[in-house]
């Protein structure tokens, strides 16, 4: 009887085994003579293959004891502290489960175990992590206000959020958190290497942390803000008490500055910020931009970084489209080199945000892209330019004119306009009328102007913005005034309602100090005539590098990117021997079903860190051979 | 003038006779046209080495628990721990097993310790397969 209980338990232990179930636990009672064995199954946990431990009955001699474990081959590696129990290693040739039955026949023996392996359980100490819906979504409502001027809370679904919907990284922090063996380049507007956040987390392979491609620097400081917050999302230091975290809690960020400061990069910049970065030895890049041109340029150097088994990461897009659309792609996104993976923005109760650009054959997955905190360079403020006061005008009248509008959906608003009847008139021909005003920008470190205006132009006119440092007519070029915007043959349609055309951001750093003049300009020729400007808004973003510990709220498609960087990063760095595309893989394959992102993107499954880091692609290189 | 064909005993013409058809019948021995089966040609045993490249992933080729499951059509499963293999696996890598003639198609899988989200019993890759003719 004994035997046949014996036989019985070591076949269910191998079948258990064979089958993949690990068995947890197995105790047997004493006393009786005969062992009585008990087996249940408890939720497995990891356990150490080669191990086991072991406790001996009460009155069992040492003698005894040596003798049941030279019977299986084991050796004693220690004695615990609790009475009676035994660490033993197994030979090579007996598995744990075997181990277990064979020992429930032995009358020396009460009670057996794996040796579980347990982990940390990992949440960072830092002081805004309660913020970071992305990383620990509890359905908080999120509160932090964005900097002036850069941007509004995204209201939907703030709060509710979706308890768990987020990156699942809490329990992958249980097994990484230091990401810093792979360099992740943000190829952005720069980085604030001086952010307490990311001081300790930047690339030293130079002096400067990374490399400028724009305003005649090498220097990649952050003069926009944008590229900060992404490199906080990929690697804010985590768990140093203060701020945020990132993705990941140490990293190695390379500040690649491509962007302006009114955020405007080119192809060229593009280009060899990824470039700097690949030679430089990134192994993930984050592009946290976009654009609907398929740029062959861009395309070879994302080529190249594939050739070298570099992975990019890049952005959907904000326009709410679909990318697979004809008219609509979104490149970097849309690129099909199989190193790229396109983000699309989740909010807080995971829905496809309603900025997000989606499609099922371009974007691949989707991350957290609403309501982010993180990082931020410095000190955002907006300078509102008055519209109905402070200009010097060129002429003195019957050119640009101050102005009230109003209609059933607008409150009555100060504008700009030229021909002072407007919307009703018509602008001269020949005429160069001129507004220009001063503005201070002492102390700050980089400045946009932007705007917006109702324009109705011929070609062959033209509506021209300008600035000059010394103050006075910025459009007098030979005095130092410098053209930085001009636009002709436009139809906005006329008021009511009051629609705007948004005048691109144009960056007027050179004009920071005391007497700063920003100027407007109607400009016709001798023929043709048209209804003219409103111009409805003019602002001068502002930003200072006074805060080494500043942070900012944003939304969009370049906030969710980070959050699949940072996670590819931290696959990287967890199995360094992966190829690009192995973690790739575990980005796209590792991420959980969200309904939706079912028919959105090329997966249906947002990023989980968790199940990226577990994430096994399958053995490779099968052979057989028969003889 | 010599004839030009020499006539031919009828006894030798019998004989000749008999050899054809014996030849023409062993001939239609491989089957077709209702000739006659051969025997069927037993089964025999091989000895069969299958195996596969290291996986990447630390948490199979690394930490505790992980492994590869080898699924043989007809057999039971067999599990290649990474540290601790035994017979049939000749490595973590590899198994060496008899196989009776036939095809199968051998799956391998990839396994961890490292659970899953949502799952407490580790994580598992997609198989691979690959097809085994034994002859």
């Amino acid at each position: 009887m004994k035997t046949r209980k014996l036989i019985m338990a070591r076949a269910f232990a191998l079948a258990l085994a064979a089958s993949g179930l690990l068995i947890a636990t197995l105790g047997f009672s004493s006393g009786t003579g005969t062992n009585q064995i008990a087996m249940k199954n408890v939720p497995s946990q990891p356990y150490v293959p080669d191990e086991l431990l072991v406790k001996f009955k009460a009155g069992v001699s040492i003698a005894s004891q040596a003798q049941s474990l030279a019977s299986l081959g084991t050796t004693k590696l220690a004695t615990l502290s609790q009475p009676g129990w035994t660490h033993v290693k197994l030979p090579a040739s007996l598995g744990v489960p075997q181990a277990l039955a064979a020992y429930a026949g032995d009358a020396n023996v009460e009670a057996a175990q794996p040796n579980y392996i347990y982990h940390l359980t990992a949440v960072p100490n830092d002081t805004n992590y309660v913020q970071q819906w992305a990383l620990n979504n509890t359905g908080q409502a999120i509160t932090t206000a964005p900097q002036p001027g850069t941007g509004t809370l995204y209201p939907t679904n703030n709060p509710p959020g979706t308890s768990r919907g987020d990156l699942d990284i809490q329990p992958a922090w249980d097994h990484i958190t230091d990401c810093s063996s792979v360099i992740v380049a943000v190829v952005d507007s720069g980085v604030n290497y001086n952010n307490t956040d990311l001081a300790a987390n930047m690339w030293n392979g130079n002096a400067t942390h990374g490399m400028s491609f724009v305003g005649g620097t090498t220097d990649p400081m952050d003069l926009n803000g944008h590229g900060t917050h992404v490199a906080g999302i990929i690697g804010a230091a985590g768990n140093n008490g203060t701020g945020t975290t990132g993705v990941c809690w140490k990293a190695t960020i390379m500040a690649v500055r491509v962007a302006d400061p009114a955020g405007s990069l080119t192809s060229a910049t593009a280009a060899a910020g990824i470039d700097f970065a690949v030679s430089n030895g990134a192994k993930v890049i984050n592009l946290s931009f976009g654009g609907p041109a398929f740029d062959p340029v861009l395309s070879n150097s994302i080529s190249n970084a594939q050739l070298k088994g570099v992975i990019v990461v890049a952005a959907a897009g904000n326009e709410g489209v679909n990318n697979d659309a004809g008219a609509t792609p979104t490149y970097p996104c849309n690129y099909t080199q199989a190193n790229v993976i396109c983000v699309a923005a989740l909010d807080q109760a995971f829905q496809l945000a309603s900025f997000s650009n989606y499609g099922a054959l371009s974007v691949d997955v989707g991350a957290p892209g609403t309501n982010i905190l993180n990082t931020w360079a410095g000190t955002s403020a907006q300078i509102v330019a008055p519209l109905n006061t402070g200009w010097t005008f060129s002429p003195p009248s019957g050119g640009w004119t101050p102005a009230t509008y109003s209609d059933a959906t607008t409150p009555p608003t100060p504008i700009l306009i030229d021909p002072p009847t407007w919307p009703g008139g018509l602008y001269n021909n020949g005429t160069d009328d001129r507004a220009y005003q001063t503005v201070n920008l002492t102390g700050v470190n980089s400045a946009v102007l932007s705007g917006a205006a109702n324009i109705n132009l011929l070609a062959g006119d033209s509506f021209n913005v300008a600035y000059r440092a010394a103050g006075g007519d910025p459009f007098d070029t030979l005095a130092g005034g410098t053209v930085v915007g001009s636009l002709t043959n436009l139809a906005t349609p006329l008021p009511p309602p009051l629609a705007v055309w948004l005048l691109t951001p144009v960056d007027i750093s050179p004009c920071i100090g005391a007497t700063c003049s920003i100027g407007v300009q109607l400009l016709t020729n001798a023929s043709g005539q048209a209804a003219g400007l409103a111009l409805t808004s003019a602002d001068i973003q502002t930003l200072t590098l006074n805060n080494p510990t500043s942070e900012n709220t944003l939304k969009g498609t370049s906030m969710a990117t980070p959050h699949a960087a940072g996670v590819a990063a931290m696959v990287m760095a967890y199995n360094p021997a992966d190829t690009y595309q192995e973690v790739v893989n575990a980005v796209k394959l590792g991420g959980r079903a969200v309904a939706a992102l079912a028919g959105k993107t090329t997966t249906g499954r947002a990023v989980d860190a968790l199940g990226a880091v577990a994430y096994i692609n399958p053995p490779t290189g099968l052979s057989a051979s028969v003889q | 003038m010599k004839p030009l064909f020499r006539s031919i005993p009828t006894t030798d013409l019998r004989i000749a006779l008999l050899a054809c058809l014996a030849l023409l019948l062993h001939g239609c021995g491989g089957g077709g046209g209702g000739g006659v089966a051969p025997p069927p040609v037993p089964p025999t045993a091989h000895l069969v080495t299958i195996s596969w490249a290291a996986n990447h992933e630390r948490a199979v080729e690394i930490d505790p628990g992980g492994g590869y499951i080898v699924n043989i059509p007809g057999q039971a499963p067999i599990t290649c721990l990474v540290t601790g293999f035994g017979a049939p696996c000749t490595s973590a890598h590899s198994v060496q097993l008899t196989l009776m003639t036939g095809v199968y198609n051998v799956t391998v899988t990839a396994f961890s310790a490292l659970n899953a989200p949502g799952s407490t019993t580790g994580s598992r890759s997609a198989p691979s397969t690959i097809p085994v003719l034994v002859p």
